[in-house]
């Protein structure tokens, strides 16, 4: 990675991280990484996400985990569903590793010759939270069987 | 904000993604009450109708490219197994597929809720959609067609 885009990634990794801290978030750093996860407390289970800087790319990326693991047979139902589900997002999408079963939403932004405010972050953790609250729950009726990739959408209806 | 300053942001953050798109030397059609943009890029393999339109209450831009098919009925699992297979190699956007109209399409968003987002940023967004468009539209559309196998969108894993 060239010397400018280094020092950008920096950057906003620190905006990143001082977001959290000026917040009072706890949170976990690989500053070699620019990686930074926290844990949050929801109604149910708890939310885990990771916030990378991706240097090469100019990238700000979230992965929000969805606390459900996909069985071998429920994956294709799984992927119907995040494809469902995604199509009802406005911003971001969901993922299903078809390997190991696990379910993130994904959200990420360029910076590019830009300066990430942390209003930016503040959005990000906020639909990042708010994904696994509305979802959560679905994917394990789906994992249970109990929820079709038909009816996954059809809550909201 | 209230809603004229966001108006008059989403205004100028319009004429930046219109400059990005001048600086890929695209002719473009503009509908600035909308504040949209669309045009049809011709390549060798598939067309592509490609839009982007700026959302002043969200403070987020919608790249957006439609694959120029329909999914054949029946296919619906084996699309959405490769759409989730692609979007967990995309750092930055990602494939929507709705089983409803069997419709495929490439969204990437930038949020500038903030934050100042330079003209860069958004020509990234725009070659993040012309990259996918190049990797996957035309296996896409073999795939669906049956001349293309799941294994084959990335040989060598």
């Amino acid at each position: 990675m060239d010397e400018n885009k280094k020092k950008q990634a920096e950057k906003v990794y620190a905006t990143l991280v001082n977001y959290f801290d000026g917040k009072g978030f706890s949170h976990t750093d690989e500053p070699e990484e620019l990686v930074l996860r926290c844990t949050f407390k929801t109604d149910d289970l708890p939310a885990d996400l990771r916030f990378k800087i991706i240097g090469e790319l100019d990238l700000i990326h979230l992965l929000s985990t969805i606390p459900v693991q996909l069985s071998a047979d429920r994956i294709e139902e799984g992927c119907l569903a995040a494809c469902s589900a995604s199509n009802d997002l406005f911003d971001g999408n969901f993922i299903v590793n078809s390997e190991d079963g696990s379910i993130v939403y994904k959200l990420s932004y360029y910076y590019t010759g830009s300066i990430i405010g942390e209003e930016m972050i503040d959005y990000m953790l906020d639909m990042g939270l708010a994904m696994i609250d509305r979802y959560n729950d679905r994917f394990l009726l789906l994992q249970k069987g109990l929820l079709s990739a038909a009816e996954f959408v059809a809550q909201d209806e | 904000m209230d809603e004229q300053q966001l108006q008059k942001e989403a205004g100028g953050i319009y004429q930046l993604v219109c400059d990005a798109l001048d600086k890929f030397g695209f002719k473009y059609r503009k509908t600035e009450e909308d504040l949209r943009v669309e045009l049809t890029l011709r390549s060798s393999d598939l067309d592509i109708s490609f839009s982007a339109r700026v959302y002043p209450k969200i403070q987020l831009v919608r790249f957006r490219s439609e694959l120029p098919f329909s999914v054949v009925e029946g296919n619906e699992v084996k699309i959405a197994l490769a759409i989730n297979l692609i979007n967990m190699s995309a750092p930055s956007g990602a494939y929507f597929f709705d089983a409803k109209d069997r419709s495929i399409t490439f969204l990437v968003s930038q949020s500038y809720r903030g934050s100042i987002i330079g003209v860069d940023a958004f020509y990234d967004n725009i070659d993040c959609c012309l990259h996918f468009a190049d990797k996957f539209n035309e296996k896409l559309f073999f795939y669906d067609r049956g001349k293309f196998e799941l294994d084959e969108f990335f040989p060598g894993n």
